[in-house]
């Protein structure tokens, strides 16, 4: 036995670790010309979800809409994804997202 | 002798280095510059330098160091790209002479250990990164400077040098978090491997004298001290303070295992891209040294590192994210670690190998061919005088070590002014000056892009839009488009007045565009269109 076996079975280990994940879908997908539609009429739905004191000020449903498309955009899986969510209610939203982030928000 | 090799390392990098910072693009760029540098910039605005701001927010993404330093360079010289950079120019500069001063602390002559701090700063690792406000200089200077540290401690067993290594993994912390402390436990734990770990009859065993050996490195574990302190500052004293560490902590960091798994290769690849030109060195090198037993204190130094260097490796691989600049932290280390293995006749060897040659040959043929392409002419006459001594020095019986040294050394920097330079992206901002505009929209799928030209602009009023709510936010109130996005296009009261051809910043390539590269040569595009909408009245 060589002292490089160790560290060549943690290599291995690593590797194998990484090649389970691999078939993990993950996000990060830009949303390209479907989004020029999908993300408004997804956001119009999540906005409806900002408390009701923060909602009835028009500046800010603008800000929350305006966040909405940014993210929706950069994270158009997630969004994909959580779609028919999205539009039925807001705590299945809610929790579908979480899901989908694996609890970060 | 001494100075004047110190004064060749300074020399260098004013000469090789320093040259077209100021430039708004850079030559080779890396995405989170352009976030760093607006965020110094909107900190200054706002005057409020302790928590960083960006989009009118405390910067979540990364801890202050870098932005301080930068706004410090802002403050003293003027707010520009040039005082901006220099902050990672500097840590270049300084992370060379620590190279220098360490090969030197392990009885090697000045000459040979200047040759490979040198080398070190010529490398595309490090050439890059001296030019860019990105953290990896800044950490690989704390990283050095801690292994130096640390090697004096070893010397001369006396625990200040191990407290003061604490506070230098404690301060490189505020570059960009825990993983700078991760990096100095690392090279620890492979000096204990060394050390501890022992093979006798075929099997493992720990050797417990050697093992006693270690219980004062303990001491290291305060070098959480100084981030605790800060962790303790922004949750009592930040009103956004505990959100910030629960966005670093868990979105940021954790995050890194929950994004789209990116290959190994991108690691490995990394180690390859950032060691040009002189990976062939590197590799020879290495294989020679993982073939020698440890026989000197040298040699036992060079064995640690080469183990910490595959402990780094495999510790990138584990998260889903895996950036090939990862690896720039820990590039010195492969340049010392041939120091303490190699005497400098054996360098000259490696550096005199036929392959090593070869390979130089071909990445100046290709410049080459690339700068014929682009028809840079005196690239193409200064590449090709670099070409013939080359391939001279390929086939010729007596190889000159020192023309073939500076041939490697001048690699980079003349590719990034003779082939890069002629082929950057154009400054729209500067080419937007004479239509007198002071708002403009930016409509992009990425922020950043938006951000970038705000850096290049810090006059004109720039307001981000996504392609989605660009009707909204930007053509109802008929501002003038820049649109970034190959899909979108504003209403029929637009038109496109302008447009520009700049490189894309991700290029994918798989099997898959292979296949269709081979069918179409002519279907992959290296760049993208940006476009100007101005409303045409009547």
């Amino acid at each position: 036995m060589k002292k490089i076996t160790f560290p060549t079975l943690l290599f291995f280990v690593v590797l194998l670790f990484h090649n389970v994940k691999t078939e993990v879908n993950g996000l990060g997908q830009k949303a390209g010309q479907d989004g020029l539609t999908i993300c408004p009429s997804l956001c119009s739905s999540l906005v409806q979800c900002i408390p009701t004191d923060l909602k009835n000020n028009g500046k800010n449903k603008e800000i929350a809409s305006l966040s909405c498309e940014i993210l929706c955009t950069k994270q158009f899986q997630l969004f994909e994804r959580c779609g028919t969510e999205i539009v039925s209610s807001c705590s299945e939203a809610t929790s579908c997202i979480k899901k989908n982030t694996n609890g970060l928000d | 002798m001494l100075f004047f090799y110190l004064f060749l390392i300074v020399l260098y990098f004013l000469t090789l280095v320093l040259p077209g910072l100021s430039h708004p693009i850079p030559l080779f760029p890396q995405g989170d510059e352009i976030m760093h540098i607006r965020t110094i910039r909107e900190t200054i605005t706002q005057g409020k330098w302790i928590l960083p701001e960006l989009s009118g927010l405390p910067n979540p993404y990364k801890p202050p160091l870098l932005f301080w330093l930068g706004i410090l360079a802002d403050t003293l010289l003027n707010v520009s790209f040039l005082s901006e950079r220099l902050v990672s120019f500097v840590f270049g500069l300084g992370s060379s002479l620590l190279v220098f001063q360490i090969v030197r602390s392990f009885e090697r002559s000045n000459l040979y250990s200047f040759l490979l701090a040198l080398c070190y700063a010529a490398s595309f690792g490090t050439w890059k990164f001296s030019r860019l406000l990105m953290m990896e200089q800044g950490m690989t200077f704390f990283v050095l400077l801690f292994f130096w540290i640390y090697s004096l401690y070893e010397r001369k067993r006396k625990k200040g040098f191990l407290i003061l290594g604490s506070f230098t993994l404690g301060i490189g912390y505020f570059f960009k978090g825990p993983i700078l402390l991760i990096y100095g436990f690392i090279l620890v734990f492979s000096f204990f491997f060394v050390d501890v770990f022992r093979i006798r009859k075929k099997a493992f065993y720990l050797s417990s004298k050697n093992m006693r050996k270690y219980i004062p490195s303990s001491i290291l574990l305060i070098s959480i001290a100084l981030p605790i302190l800060w962790l303790i500052y922004l949750f009592l004293f930040e009103p956004s303070g505990k959100k910030l560490i629960h966005f670093f902590f868990i979105n940021e960091n954790a995050g890194k295992f929950n994004s789209e798994n990116q290959s190994a290769f991108r690691i490995l690849g990394g180690w390859f891209l950032y060691s040009l030109p002189y990976t062939i060195v590197i590799g020879h090198s290495l294989i020679l040294q993982l073939k020698s037993r440890v026989c000197s204190r040298r040699t036992r130094v060079s064995r640690a590192l080469l183990f910490s260097l595959f402990f780094l490796t495999i510790f990138h691989l584990l998260p889903n994210r895996k950036d090939s600049y990862y690896v720039v932290s820990f590039l010195p280390i492969l340049f010392i670690s041939i120091g303490l293995s190699h005497s400098f006749e054996y360098f000259k060897v490696l550096f005199l190998n036929h392959w090593n040659l070869t390979g130089l040959l071909i990445v100046y043929l290709l410049s080459i061919l690339f700068s014929i392409h682009s028809k840079q002419l005196l690239a193409v006459f200064i590449l090709s005088c670099y070409s013939v001594i080359t391939a001279l020095m390929v086939f010729s019986k007596k190889k000159h070590f020192m023309m073939i040294y500076i041939l490697f050394m001048i690699t980079v920097p003349s590719i990034g002014y003779l082939v890069v330079l002629p082929n950057l992206d154009p400054v729209i901002a500067k080419d937007l000056e004479e239509y007198k505009i002071n708002e403009y929209c930016f409509v992009s799928e990425n922020p950043w892009n938006a951000m970038e030209f705000q850096n290049q602009s810090p006059s004109s009023r720039i307001i981000y839009s996504p392609p989605s709510a660009s009707k909204h936010l930007c053509e109802l109130k008929s501002i003038p488009i820049l649109s970034f996005s190959s899909f979108y296009s504003p209403a029929g009261h637009y038109q496109a007045t302008k447009e520009w051809q700049v490189w894309n910043s991700h290029q994918t390539f798989d099997v898959r565009d292979a296949i269709h590269f081979f069918q179409n040569s002519g279907f992959l595009n290296f760049k993208s269109k940006i476009s100007l909408y101005e409303v045409q009245h009547p």
